[in-house]
């Protein structure tokens, strides 16, 4: 047995006797337990095991020079192994790390300008490493979306590491199954610059973490989007620290129709002198059985910065609407067609059928 | 004068039922006293927000008893109190006090001038043990029943069961009182607890304003201030309660502050924090009638050493109501000031529209700030948004001044005068005065 | 005078002690005595004024509050007016440059239209009566009428033996303006000097006879 399974096997009896967070969320760096919304309200149980993984699950495309390979190939390489052996005490997280069926490592050497899709082809779990090398400056299209939701429950791990001076550019269109946790964390080295663009529309239960740690002189631009269907239920959080002087712009988007949570946080240490940190949260509300949460914090503990964030929740407001129809457009077409300016940023990014589908049919 | 107290340390039912006996109470309000006590017994300290490990709640005197009817010299007062009383214009003849019940002062000249002009308006304004005796039944109406039940925090409930003190004001219907009622709080022991309870009153279309001034010489051991305020906003009518809190910085200031508004009702908090060692303060408004608004104004200042956590509690729980929250606060040396806040919009709140800003100036290196808000919003028919910033004064800002003529330090006052100015430009002017020049001496050396 | 990015602001700024720019070498006096040894409030007392092209906010800090603690705090000796004098005069330059009063009572440059912003700039310089006042940009940004008002303001002021150092990079307020020594900069130096004629060949030619070869 290799080392990877063995950790695999010693994990998962770690992961079925941890018990299950009651909704926990992070308020200022502590942790908070919310009872709005239990998981247990939807009826898909958490996997009883974890399982076999594979080499196979992605479909690849690209140009340029880069390297992919399965994790399960990747046991002895000295980089990884601390990330392929990392655990956690908390159980999601737990399943997230070592209970994956897919699992790649994208590997961007220094320079390169490579351009890669990678495309889930199975529905089910999975873990995606991207490492970006020293002034790399590729662009990655990562897609596991799928409209008509077949699996039951999906976890998704994807990590980029940003080499000093990296410059990639990610998008992520996610959403594959009913109940799905994901969550994308990106480690952005010194004087990178990064683009981020993600969507994810959820199924019944959706619950997405983001967070980005930025070295000095780094940068980064996201915005992330999400649609929460009527009847679901979408919690995103977002998170930026910034460990020195670094610059974040954070664009939260959210179409809800049925309850949705966006949480941006933004954290400036002490001694990140000139940091800049801007993030807003925008959600608007569709259909009277819309429910929104939105609540973006700011913890700074350095006064030679610029941090601000805003946020804002309501409908669509009647005068728009009232326009829109007095152009001859029903309200259903009205209503997409908003939605269609509030998604604008993204849909340069992803196919049009895939951000409005479900809204253009109403 | 010496002032001779009787302290007891430490809580339990007994010293909850000695307390009660030794004011007279009726039957139902011992009783209330003792529910607040399991209740305070409980729950535990809450843990999401400032440390509040160095409070002791055993090694406080929950109650002290004053010899009766002393009158108190403007001498015994603290340096702030005296300089505000200069400013309020009151002759230093007229400065004479009468003790309450141990733990509050008010003026009795200035009182005995509003009392009789407000007594010709059918207006109540006596203080709540007083009211206790002569009025039950009004005040057994609103005291902690659905504004602020001893069930709201720990912190309430710990004043439900010792609460002494603090103002019953009573407007009836459309009777609108033009001057301010004042009323200044003063800690007058070391280690004391105190625990002013405030019930205000506005029926349909009555407006008052009520301000309040806080203060405590400096001692060694630092105190515990656990005050509740109750308001009652009816149909259309108006309150505005306005804070001046400057608590000597070794004392622990958590109080609970709420508001019930009714149709067309408007609240208003000004609250400006400028003492203590830690306080927690979260003013509610629950706007339970149509077309109801709020207005919450906060200002503070966190200096060495010091942690000030506020924010606004918004619930519509009707159509067509508003609010609008403005926070200006200010760290320096290792200060931390925290916004918390919450909006809520329940369902069927139709026409919400909610506006929250709040901005934090950082003066020094070791200075934090961190804001914390949150909007639930069950109704899609609002329009709730939230803006925040922080970060320290503009270099442009100070160069710009001083391009003009005016020092480092003059031009540093200067711009924290304007960051400030939305709130302060709300105070009473003889308030104001005061506030800046406190405000301003903290900033002498702030800025390097 | 001087192409985009020819220093020009840089230079203005210097002169009244921007914190963001360090001076390496060089000198610069006001009546002789030495102006970059001192902080900028130090240069304003000795009586130099810069009017800022890039119009910064104070929000909250009344015009008319600021004017009157900057004036009277360089007043010295016997004869400073009052201070309902001080606003009555405040009233009376406001109205001359067509600048609206309620404008007084608002936060600096809160909210001001760049023209707007010029004429505080311009009205600030008239109350405050220094002995040298930079005028960076002032002609940009206003339209035909504010800009002989303005201009007006500036010759009333250089009769009074003031000095004013006007910086712009096109001609229009020299139609209302003589100067009587026009520098021109490009990228960094001064290239020439010259009487009112070198204004009048570069509003036909522009700059390109100081091209670099």
């Amino acid at each position: 047995m290799t080392d990877l399974e063995e950790f695999r096997r010693e994990t998962e009896s770690k992961y079925l006797a941890l018990p299950l967070p009651k909704w926990k969320q992070e308020v200022g760096g502590k942790i908070v337990y919310r009872e709005e919304l239990k998981y247990s309200d939807y009826a898909i149980p958490l996997p009883s095991a974890f399982p076999k993984p594979d080499t196979a699950g992605f479909a690849l495309v690209g140009k340029g020079d880069y390297v992919a390979r399965p994790l399960l190939e990747c046991q002895g390489d000295p980089w990884l192994s601390g990330e392929l052996f990392r655990s956690s005490d908390d159980k999601l997280e737990l399943l997230a790390l070592a209970g994956w069926k897919h699992g790649l490592f994208l590997d961007i050497p220094p320079g390169s300008s490579a351009f890669v899709k990678v495309e889930l082809t199975e529905a089910a779990p999975f873990r995606l490493i991207i490492r970006v090398g020293q002034k790399a400056s590729p662009e990655i299209k990562v897609r596991y979306f799928q409209s008509g939701k077949s699996v039951g429950f999906g976890t998704s791990l994807l990590q980029l590491y940003g080499e000093e001076g990296s410059r990639p550019t990610l998008n992520v269109l996610g959403g594959y199954s009913r109940v799905e946790f994901s969550a994308l964390e990106g480690r952005l080295g010194p004087n990178s610059s990064t683009r981020i663009t993600t969507f994810i529309s959820s199924g019944d239960y959706g619950r997405h973490v983001g967070r980005l740690w930025l070295d000095a002189g780094s940068e980064v631009k996201a915005v992330v989007g999400e649609y929460v269907s009527k009847n679901s239920f979408g919690d995103s959080l977002f998170s930026v620290s910034h460990r020195s002087a670094s610059t974040s712009d954070v664009d939260m988007r959210a179409a809800v129709l049925g309850k949705g949570v966006l949480r941006g946080v933004t954290k400036i240490e002490r001694g990140a002198v000139g940091s800049k940190a801007n993030l807003q949260e925008r959600v608007l509300m569709v259909g009277n059985e819309a429910k929104a949460v939105t609540s973006p914090s700011l913890d700074i503990y350095e006064k030679d910065v610029q941090a601000k964030h805003g946020s804002w929740a309501g409908r669509i407001g009647s005068n728009e609407l009232f326009y829109l129809r007095s152009r001859g457009l029903n309200e259903e077409q009205a209503v997409a067609l908003v939605l269609r300016g509030l998604f604008e940023p993204l849909l340069s990014v992803f196919p049009a059928a895939d951000v409005l589908g479900d809204t253009i049919d109403g | 004068m010496s002032k001779i107290f009787q302290e007891v340390r430490g809580l339990n039912e007994g010293v909850v039922r000695q307390l009660s006996n030794e004011k007279g109470e009726p039957e139902w309000m011992l009783k209330k006293r003792l529910y607040s006590l399991s209740v305070f017994e409980s729950k535990p300290l809450p843990t999401w927000g400032p440390d509040l490990s160095g409070l002791d709640l055993n090694d406080l005197a929950y109650y002290v008893k004053p010899p009766a009817q002393t009158t108190h010299d403007i001498n015994g007062l603290p340096e702030n109190l005296r300089k505000t009383f200069d400013a309020l214009g009151i002759p230093e003849a007229e400065r004479e006090f009468l003790a309450g019940n141990g733990a509050m002062y008010q003026s009795e000249v200035i009182y005995e001038r509003m009392k009789d002009q407000l007594m010709k308006q059918g207006v109540l304004f006596m203080s709540t043990d007083e009211a206790v005796k002569e009025h039950p039944e009004l005040l057994q109406k609103y005291f902690m029943t659905r504004c602020v039940p001893p069930t709201y925090h720990k912190f309430a409930a710990l004043n439900g069961a010792v609460w002494s003190g603090g103002t019953f004001l009573y407007v009836p219907r459309g009777v609108k009182v033009q001057m301010p009622v004042q009323v200044f709080f003063l800690f007058d022991h070391p280690s004391m607890g105190q625990f002013e309870h405030t019930v205000i009153v506005a029926e349909e279309g009555a407006s008052v304003e009520y301000i309040e001034g806080c203060s405590a010489p400096e001692y060694l051991k630092g105190g515990l201030h656990a005050g509740v305020m109750e308001i009652f906003v009816g149909k259309g009518a108006r309150v505005r309660v306005t804070t001046i809190q400057n608590w000597s910085k070794n004392v622990y200031n958590l109080v609970t502050k709420r508001a019930i508004v009714e149709e067309e009702g408007k609240m208003e908090w000004v609250e400006a924090s400028l003492g203590s060692k830690v306080t927690m303060l979260y003013p509610a408004s629950v706007l339970s009638g149509r077309g109801a608004r709020a207005e919450h104004l906060y200002v503070s200042l966190a200096s060495e050493g010091q942690v000030l956590d506020t924010g606004a509690k918004i619930t519509h729980a009707a159509p067509n109501t508003s609010a609008y929250v403005v926070s200006k606060s200010i760290c320096k040396g290792n200060g931390r000031a925290t916004y918390r806040g919450l909006v809520r919009v329940n369902p069927g709140a139709k026409g919400s529209v909610s506006s929250v800003k709040c901005d934090s100036l950082l003066l020094d290196s070791a200075s934090s700030t961190a804001t914390f808000p949150a909007e639930e919003v069950y109704d899609e028919d609002s329009d709730v948004s939230h803006e925040a910033s922080a970060g320290k004064i503009a270099e442009e800002q100070l160069f710009y001044l001083m391009s003009r003529g005016f020092s480092r330090e003059e031009a540093a006052a200067l711009v924290v005068r304007g960051f400030m100015e939305p709130v302060t430009k709300k105070i009473p002017l003889e308030y104001a005065v005061e506030f800046n020049r406190i405000v301003d001496l903290e900033m002498k050396g702030a800025v390097g | 005078m001087g192409p985009n990015g020819s220093g020009k602001s840089t230079l203005a700024l210097t002169l009244a002690g921007s914190p963001d720019f360090v001076v390496e070498s060089g000198e610069a006096t006001l009546d002789g005595e030495d102006l970059l040894g001192l902080p900028a409030d130090a240069r304003a007392k000795k009586g130099l004024f810069l009017a800022f092209q890039k119009q910064i906010e104070i929000p909250g800090v009344p015009l008319k509050d600021m004017l009157w603690e900057a004036f009277r705090a360089r007043w010295e000796g016997e004869g400073r007016p009052s201070i309902v004098d001080f606003r009555k005069n405040l009233t009376a330059v406001a109205q001359s440059l067509s600048f609206h009063p309620s404008f007084l009572e608002r936060g600096i440059n809160e909210g001001f239209s760049g023209g707007e912003g010029k004429k505080s700039e311009v009205l600030q310089m008239l109350m405050l009566k220094p002995k040298v006042a930079i005028l960076d940009e002032i002609d940009s940004g206003l339209d035909v009428d504010s800009l002989r008002v303005v201009a007006a303001a500036v010759n009333g002021f250089s009769k009074d033996c003031r000095s004013a150092l006007i910086i712009t990079h096109h001609y229009d307020i020299l139609n209302y303006v003589t100067p009587t020594v026009v520098y021109v900069m490009k990228e960094g130096k001064i290239v020439d000097k010259g009487g009112p004629d070198l204004a009048k060949v570069i509003e036909q030619e522009g700059y390109s006879r100081w091209e670099a070869s």
